[in-house]
């Protein structure tokens, strides 16, 4: 597979806060990457180097193998993107907008653009100004996909978008661009439709990858098993592998990296017995991982 | 005790202090160095200076227009003292501002300079600017009430007379030595300023009430609460959404080029095209009122009316734009297929040829107008003296006007590497700024007085002849090598340089500014590379804020 995206070992600083720490990542042809993580996790820092809007500290960024910074025009012509502000010139009707941003690209796809702008219900002669937050955004996907872009790049896409128009439009924007053998970078807060809609999930905690792999194997990794004790234990009981342990009294959720049959030794020895397991969902590997770094930096 | 009251002032301390400690600090360091000299009127002026510029910009906070604190709408505070506290702490801190230094002065060089009049009355200046400016969110009412504060302003001193021991201006500045009597408030005018601050106050309070209860809220649909345009709001933000709304035309998307030419024009070419268009009607009118009234007052506004196409656009365009997030450069200009020096080429460019046709429109316009004052009658017709002019002068007329052009064109264009400078390195950029116009002023003074010889001035001037070329060849080494600017853009660039090198010149001999003093012939000379050196400054610096 052709990798479109390279980020090597990059590094940024904001004044002495750690934006991105060491953070490497690769994106092949036709896949949809997630990056997924909490507020300050350093998503939209990631995002702004992949376009050039940032010039690493440390580390490397290539895009169709091209510096951004260096060669901005050769990357953003092949390049989609929608940002998490959505800072578009208010003054400016829709239909300005479409014919200013067609200047740019000569691959525009204006069928597409007037499907979609169908689909949404957009009124092309309304300004900027006059659109609702979630009008704006999908106003802004329409003028990211339109051209039909190497790698589509979505800072928070579903922000404002209700819940029919991100099942239905988004999920189907996003799958046409990877069946058209294209990729997507998108960030999210919802876990739930980065599991839904991602090939590839990278989850960034405090500027560093915590969890990075294909979704699949990401998740078969983590497992979540419902522990039972034969008595009413009054604390958190120790299980070696496990990631974090939930619950109370007999009964505890136990989300664990470690196989099944190791846990399940281990549960053993603290005289309990795995009664339910299962595959962990995205969601609960992340609240997982982040509560076990907040409680490693207390005990720090 | 931390009340409500503590907490809003606290906050606005936190708003404003880095420019409440760093002006009246520079110019306590300039006065101490006047008065230590004798120059203590000097040191006066600058103290006065420095306190009026922080009475007009305090009041801002720094934040957004209108009332600055209205964050704390939804906090429990009662609207006397959520506006009551601030407002008494722009007064203390401006008259501090002023205050403080002087009294320093005072006590480490003797100076006799007055004090509390002059706090009272900055102090006062800086309640009437707040007042000013934190009763409405509209832009073009802000904009009437700054100006109608400022003839208030006018009124106030002329009525209190602060300065009446003074004969005359000219008098004061040749007696070299600054007096308590310099300026004097008696009770009266104390009681004055304190019923003006009283009544300054409720009016504040009647209106923050208002825009507390969202009374005063502009309609969502207005483009001037539009986040690219706008948060801070302006009269200029009013004047551009007008233009925008009214004068309206198709996009091209021929060509990525064509298309931001539209973009620049539509947002910020047109208005100043408009502004002089205005401004050139105006200007017949001024000329018959000086006719009329016999008086120069006319004829001074109609000259200061020229600053204003370039105030315009300068202070509008060249990635001043304004958005909501917090990116030095908005993220849909900067994520533009295009590359930096086209970008700001263009802008520059667009920017250049508003100002410009602004400017002849006026220039047509107070060409014609002459005839009207009864002094210039014998000058014969407009048509018939530029028929003469270009007889006379014809190329030189048209390289002075494309030498005109450039230069406009590279003060421009440094106007906004400052302006990527000051994105980038904020404070440092500010510190350095102030550091280097203090300086130029101490040695101006030092000079004038005859403290130090007329030939440090002459070492100054070589120092900037050599400064430039050198800077110039840095600048565009460092935009080559950044790949910010491509060879073949340097070419054009030489090629339209050499243009305006030979013309420049020309006109410099004609001039005879050759046979000048060395340093100034040479730095005449050196100064022809500005624009080359814009070439290259320019984009590398912009490139550090596109790029952050």
């Amino acid at each position: 597979m052709t990798t479109l995206v390279e980020v090597d070992a990059l590094s940024r600083r904001y004044g002495s806060t750690i934006a991105l720490d060491n953070v490497s990542l690769k994106a092949e042809v036709g896949l949809v990457y997630g990056l997924v993580g909490a507020n300050g996790a350093g998503k939209t820092t990631l995002i702004k180097h992949l376009l050039g809007l940032l010039r690493p500290h440390q580390g490397k960024v290539r895009v169709f193998g091209l510096d951004p910074v260096r060669d901005p025009v050769a990357v953003l012509r092949r390049v989609g993107y929608l940002s998490e502000q959505r800072d578009l010139p208010e003054w400016m009707r829709l239909e300005e907008l479409l014919r200013y941003t067609r200047a740019y690209h000569p691959s525009w796809d204006q069928a597409y653009a007037d499907q979609l702008l169908e689909n949404f219900g957009l009124d092309r002669s309304k300004r900027f100004s006059d659109l609702s937050q979630g009008m704006r955004a999908q106003a802004g996907l329409v003028v990211a996909v339109a051209h039909r872009p190497d790698l589509l790049v979505l800072d928070e896409p579903s922000s404002g978008l209700d819940v029919v128009v991100r099942q239905d439009i988004l999920d189907a924007i996003v799958r046409t661009v990877v069946e058209d053998g294209r990729t997507v970078i998108f960030s999210s807060h919802l876990l739930d439709e980065v599991q839904r809609m991602c090939d590839h999930v990278t989850v960034l905690h405090e500027g560093r990858v915590a969890v990075q792999g294909p979704v699949d194997e990401v998740r078969a990794m983590h497992r979540v098993s419902q522990v039972r004790f034969p008595k009413h234990l009054d604390s958190t009981p120790a299980i070696e592998g496990a990631l974090s342990i939930a619950g109370d009294g007999r009964s505890w959720s136990v989300l664990h990296t470690a196989a099944l049959e190791s846990l399940r030794e281990a549960v053993a020895q603290s005289g309990g017995e795995i009664v339910e397991s299962r595959i962990a969902t995205l969601e609960e590997i992340l609240i997982a991982r982040l509560r076990r770094s907040n409680r490693q930096r207390q005990a720090a | 005790m931390w009340t409500p009251a503590v907490a809003t002032i606290w906050e606005s301390w936190r708003l404003t202090r880095r420019r409440l400690l760093l002006v009246p600090a520079l110019a306590t360091l300039c006065g101490w160095l006047l008065s230590r000299r004798g120059a203590s009127l000097l040191a006066f002026v600058i103290l006065l200076v420095a306190a009026i510029a922080m009475a007009l910009s305090l009041p801002s906070f720094g934040t957004r227009p209108a009332f600055p604190l209205s964050k704390s709408f939804a906090r429990p505070i009662r609207t006397a003292v959520l506006v009551g506290a601030p407002l008494a702490y722009v007064f203390a801190a401006a008259a501090a501002s002023y205050f403080l230094p002087a009294a320093f002065l005072r006590v480490a060089t003797g100076a006799p300079l007055p004090l509390l009049p002059a706090a009272t009355l900055s102090g006062a200046l800086a309640v009437l600017v707040a007042g000013s400016s934190w009763v409405t969110r509209d832009a073009t009412e802000r904009t009437g009430l700054a100006i109608a504060a400022y003839i208030l302003a006018g009124v106030m001193v002329k009525f209190l007379g602060p300065f009446r021991y003074v004969a005359t201006v000219t008098r004061a500045f040749s007696v070299k030595v600054a007096s308590p009597q310099l300026c004097v408030l008696s009770a009266l005018d104390y009681l004055a300023i304190v019923f003006l601050i009283g009544v300054i106050y409720l009016g504040i309070a009647f209106a923050v009430a208002r825009q507390r209860r969202g009374d005063d809220e502009l309609s969502s649909a207005d483009p001037s609460l539009g986040r690219s345009g706008s948060d801070r709001g302006d009269i200029m933000e009013s004047i551009r959404s007008t233009c925008v709304g009214v004068l309206r035309w198709r996009c091209p998307d021929s060509s990525p080029m064509a298309a931001q030419i539209w973009f620049e024009m539509q947002l910020y070419g047109l208005p100043v095209l408009v502004i002089g268009a205005l401004l050139a009607l105006c200007i017949p009118a001024l000329i018959q009122w000086a006719d009329n009234s016999h008086s120069a007052i006319p004829l001074v506004i109609a000259a200061c009316t020229f600053s204003a196409p370039f105030l315009a656009g300068v202070g509008a365009s060249i990635w001043n734009r304004r958005n909501a997030s917090r990116d030095k450069v908005p993220a849909f200009e900067a994520a533009r297929p295009v590359g930096t020096a086209e970008l700001i080429g263009l802008q520059v460019l667009v920017t250049t040829v508003c100002i410009f046709a602004a400017w002849m429109l006026m220039a047509v316009s107070l060409w014609l107008s002459l005839p009207l004052l009864a002094e210039l009658h014998q000058y014969g017709s407009p048509g018939a003296r530029a028929a003469q002019l270009i007889h006379r002068y014809g190329v030189r007329l048209l390289s002075g006007v494309t030498v005109g052009f450039t230069l406009l064109a590279t003060l421009i264009a440094l106007l906004a590497a400052i302006r990527a400078f000051a994105g980038s390195n904020g404070m440092r950029t500010l510190v350095g700024a102030v550091a280097l116009v203090l300086y130029i002023v101490v040695l101006m003074a030092a000079v004038a007085q005859g403290w130090v010889d007329a030939a440090v001035i002459d070492v100054h001037l070589w120092a900037l002849v050599v400064a430039i070329p050198a800077g110039t060849l840095i600048m565009l080494g460092k935009a080559l090598a950044g790949g910010i600017l491509t060879r073949r853009q340097m070419a054009t660039a030489m090629l339209a340089w050499s243009l305006f090198a030979v013309l420049s010149f020309d006109l410099l001999r004609t001039a005879g500014m050759m046979n000048a003093a060395g340093a100034l012939a040479a730095l005449a000379l050196a100064a022809t590379l500005l624009p080359l050196m814009a070439v290259g400054i320019t984009p590398w610096s912009l490139s550090l804020i596109r790029h952050a």
